[in-house]
């Protein structure tokens, strides 16, 4: 069974592929994806401070929230710094 | 927040059963085993990235979990606002139905205590019966739509209650009207 990289190249018609991923993709992405991640929070934030009735119960699922997403975040800023200096 | 009338306090306030929630996430559980599941296909079919891609691909698909992840997360939260913020309160005036069917979606059903005619409790299935939740009808006079709540935990004691502050309010506009209907009467 022929492996990913000749399929490709056979596909595309080319004799020798291996490319990087530019960092201008890496970045752009990564500042769509946190641009969503900033307008959804402040949703959040908006609805939970206007209509719940629970402010403590409020505080206390907005920090998991916060948290979690912390960490989701800072996992996406090592994987993409990592990526790029294991190109150079 | 709900604004409420001068001298109105809210007696109870209900968010719909647990379970409920748990029926809206559950599916978020199958696409949360979707990354490692393709990382082992990948591996057993032999595909390889870091034959096309330069650089350590191992970061690549860590990125693109944690992305993948954090979609995850923000429909998780997502659907837990959607369902914190639908909720029944009772007030010692009416009751007041919240019906939050998404982030910018919502409906506010309000029905005065003394147009109440009946409550009428549904549970229905075997998961309701032993989780101790359902549907709660609230049968209103004149041509007002009568309220559905479904999902409402222990609902028989939610239409005590309904039924009690109902009574305990029809009680206490008694004594104002009927000086007022008797002079009427009189005259």
């Amino acid at each position: 069974m022929p492996d990913l990289k000749t399929i490709i190249e056979k596909s595309f018609g080319v004799s020798s592929l291996h490319v990087a991923m530019p960092p201008a993709v890496l970045w752009g992405g990564f500042g769509v994806v946190l641009f969503i991640y900033l307008v959804m929070s402040a949703t959040f934030l908006y609805h939970w401070g206007t209509y719940s009735y629970h402010p403590v119960k409020v505080k206390v699922v907005g920090g998991i929230y916060f948290i979690g997403s912390f960490v989701l975040i800072a996992v996406m800023l090592i994987s993409i710094f990592g990526y790029l200096a294991s190109l150079s | 927040m709900m604004k409420l009338e001068q001298g109105e306090q809210i007696v109870r306030e209900v968010s719909k059963h647990w379970f409920v929630l748990f029926s809206k996430v559950i599916f978020l559980a199958v696409f949360v085993i979707i990354p490692p599941i393709l990382y082992i296909l990948l591996r057993l079919g032999g595909i390889d990235f870091s034959t096309i891609l330069e650089g350590n691909t191992g970061f690549l698909f860590a990125g693109a979990t944690a992305l993948w992840f954090l979609i995850i997360w923000i429909n998780f939260f997502v659907i837990w606002t959607n369902y914190h913020l639908d909720v029944l309160i009772l007030t010692t005036d009416k009751v007041i139905d919240v019906n939050q069917h998404a982030l910018f979606y919502r409906d506010i059903s309000t029905c005065r205590l003394d147009r109440i005619q009946d409550v009428t409790v549904e549970v229905r299935g075997i998961i309701p019966s032993l989780l101790d939740f359902g549907r709660i009808t609230i049968q209103t006079a004149g041509e007002e739509d009568n309220f559905i709540i479904n999902g409402m935990p222990k609902p028989y004691d939610v239409k005590e209650a309904i039924l009690a502050q109902a009574h305990q309010a029809i009680e206490s506009w008694r004594p104002n009207t009927e000086p007022a209907q008797l002079q009427n009467a009189g005259t």
